[in-house]
C-alpha cells in the first residue's frame, strides 16, 4: 500500500518536473563523487540561461519566443581549444535561416589567476564562432548579458542574435 | 491568424515553464533504465533478464537566502525485469538532505559513503556482474550518514561523513553504539582537465576499516583507471585483512567504446583470493542511449585446499538515460 500511495505521488509529481531537465546533467553524474555540487547544475543553468531573462525583462514578447537557446553541453566545450584553432573559412559555415533566432553562451572567468582559455576575450571569440554557425549569411546581435555561473568568479556571457533576412532588422529593435 | 495563435501559445508555455521555476516545484527528474539478458554459470547455468539498478529520482536547489541554498536527492530504483527489488515494488536508494553555502555542503540522508563515491568511473561494468562490489569491500550505502562537502577548490573536493550508530553494534565489539561518529568515512578527490585522483578511507563502516586509492587518466581516445585498496575487520585483522588492486582501461573508436578490467584481492587472515576479469563494449545509439556486451569471469580460490570456484556472465543489454 505505502508503494502505491509512493508510485501516485510520483507519478503525479514527474510530468510537473520534467520541464526543467533541459541541460547536460548526466544520470551518473547523481552518483558523482561530488554529487552535492552537481544537484542543482542543470536548475541553475535553466534559471539562469538568459532566455527566461528574456522573457522576464523584454517588452518585446514577439522576440521572447522566437528565440532558441543552442547551449553546448560540457564535452563539446571541451573540444573548443580544437575549434579554436581551424581557419572559420575551412569550417563550412552553411545553416542559416533568415529571421531565426538563437540564444548562445561562453563561460569565462574574471579571477586573477584565470588561463588565457578562460578569458572573455576568447568567449568572445567563441561565440562569434558559434553565430557564424547557426546564422552563415550573417546576423545581427540583439542583445548580450552576464550571468553568474556556480563557482564565484565564473560567468557566462550570452548572445542572442537573429539571422539576417526577413524580420531580423526589426527583431534587434 | 494562425500564426499568431501559434506564437501566443508558444508564449503562454514558456511564461508557464518559467513561474514554475519561481515555485516551490523546483527541481528535475532523472534516471535511467538498464536492463540485460545474461547466461549466468555460477553452479546452475541458465538464462536471466536482468534489471541493472535501473532507478529515477528527483534533485533540486533551493535558494532560501543569498547564497544560500536548500538541496535534496530522492532516488529509487526500479527492477525493469520483474518488478520485485527485494520484495518492494521500488526500493530505496540514495536519499539525503541538505543546506549548500559559499562554504560547503552539509546534508544528511542514507547514501553512499564518500568512499564508494570516490571510486568515480573507474569501475567500467559498474551494476553488471563484474561490478567491483562483486569482489571488494567498501561498496556501501549507510543509512543515517551525516556529511560535510568543501566547496570545489580547484578541482579539490573533500568529503567527511559520520554516521551515528543509534544504538546499534557498528564494530561488532558486542556494545551498542550511540556515539555521534561511531562510523567515519571521507574521501578527498581532485578532478583537473582529463586526470582524476581520489584518496578514502572509512572507519567502522560494514565492520571494516578501509584504505582506498583512485586514479583515472584520460589520452586522447584511451583511459585509464586504477584503484588499490586495503581493508581489514574493524576489531581484528586476524579475522579479515585484505589487500587488492583493480585496473580498467576504455578505448572508443566512434560509436564504440571497447572496456576491459581486471582486479584481485588477497586476503591475509586465511589466504583466499578473489579476482574478476570483464571485458565488454558499449555502442552508443545516441547521447543519452547505448547497446552494451559483456563477459565476466569472478574467480574465488580457498587459501587452504586452493579450490577454485568460477562464475562467469555473458551477455548483452540496453541503456536508456533519461
Amino acid at each position: 500500500m505505502r508503494n502505491l500511495v509512493l508510485g501516485i505521488t510520483l507519478c503525479v509529481c514527474m510530468p510537473l518536473y520534467s520541464w526543467a531537465e533541459d541541460c547536460s546533467f548526466d544520470t551518473d553524474d547523481a552518483d558523482a563523487p561530488d554529487f552535492a555540487n552537481r544537484i542543482g547544475k542543470c536548475q541553475q543553468d535553466s534559471e539562469r540561461s538568459g532566455l527566461l531573462d528574456i522573457l522576464r525583462g523584454s517588452a518585446n514578447k514577439k522576440n521572447a519566443a522566437g528565440y532558441e537557446a543552442v547551449y553546448k553541453n560540457d564535452s563539446e566545450a571541451a573540444e573548443e581549444g580544437e575549434l579554436i584553432d581551424t581557419p572559420i573559412g575551412a569550417l563550412g559555415f552553411r545553416q542559416h535561416i533568415p529571421g531565426k533566432g538563437y540564444v548562445v553562451r561562453e563561460p569565462y572567468s574574471l579571477l586573477r589567476g584565470a588561463r588565457f582559455e578562460e578569458s572573455v576575450t576568447l568567449a568572445i571569440h567563441r561565440l562569434h564562432l558559434q553565430m557564424a554557425q547557426y546564422c552563415g549569411q550573417g546576423w545581427s546581435l540583439d542583445k548580450e548579458w552576464t550571468s553568474a555561473n556556480i563557482e564565484p568568479g565564473h560567468y557566462f556571457l550570452h548572445y542572442a542574435f537573429t539571422c539576417s533576412g526577413m524580420g531580423s532588422s526589426e527583431r534587434g529593435k | 491568424m494562425k500564426k499568431a495563435n501559434l506564437t501566443a501559445s508558444a508564449l503562454l508555455t514558456a511564461v508557464a515553464t518559467s513561474s514554475f521555476a519561481a515555485g516551490p516545484l523546483d527541481g528535475s527528474v532523472y534516471g535511467k533504465v538498464n536492463i540485460s539478458v545474461a547466461k549466468s554459470d555460477s553452479g546452475s547455468d541458465q538464462y536471466e533478464v536482468q534489471s541493472n539498478a535501473s532507478r529515477f529520482g528527483l534533485k533540486g536547489k533551493t535558494e532560501i537566502a543569498d547564497g544560500l541554498y536548500a538541496i535534496y536527492k530522492a532516488e529509487f530504483e526500479m527492477c525493469v525485469d520483474d518488478g520485485d527489488c527485494k520484495g518492494q515494488t521500488i526500493s530505496q536508494r540514495n536519499i539525503i538532505g541538505g543546506i549548500q553555502g559559499r562554504y560547503g555542503t552539509l546534508w544528511a540522508g542514507k547514501h553512499d559513503t564518500p568512499t564508494k563515491l570516490a571510486l568515480g568511473k573507474v569501475d567500467l561494468f559498474n551494476d553488471l556482474a563484474g561490478d567491483i562490489k562483486n569482489t571488494f569491500e567498501g561498496e556501501n550505502r549507510q543509512s543515517n550518514v551525516v556529511a560535510y562537502v568543501t566547496p570545489d577548490m580547484k578541482g579539490l573536493v573533500a568529503t567527511v561523513a559520520i554516521v551515528p550508530g543509534e544504538g546499534k553494534d557498528l564494530d561488532g565489539d558486542g556494545r551498542n553504539d550511540d556515539g555521534i561518529a561511531d562510523g567515519v568515512s571521507a574521501s578527498l578527490t581532485y578532478q583537473r582537465d582529463d586526470l582524476y585522483l581520489a584518496a578514502a578511507m572509512d572507519n567502522d563502516i560494514d565492520r571494516q576499516d578501509l584504505v582506498r586509492l583512485v586514479a583515472k587518466y584520460k589520452v586522447s581516445n584511451l583511459t585509464l583507471g586504477a584503484m588499490y585498496q586495503q581493508n581489514e575487520d574493524s576489531l581484528d585483522s586476524d579475522l579479515k585483512d585484505e589487500s587488492g588492486y583493480l585496473i580498467s582501461a576504455a578505448y572508443k573508436v566512434d560509436n564504440i567504446t571497447l572496456k576491459a578490467q581486471y582486479g584481485e584481492i588477497e586476503d591475509d587472515a586465511d589466504g583466499d583470493e578473489e579476482d574478476t576479469l570483464s571485458l565488454g563494449a558499449d555502442y552508443k545509439l545516441s547521447g543519452n542511449t547505448k547497446l552494451f556486451a559483456f563477459y565476466t569471469k569472478d574467480t574465488d580460490t580457498d587459501g587452504d585446499t586452493g579450490q577454485e570456484e568460477d562464475a562467469k556472465s555473458i551477455g548483452v543489454g540496453l541503456e536508456h538515460k533519461f
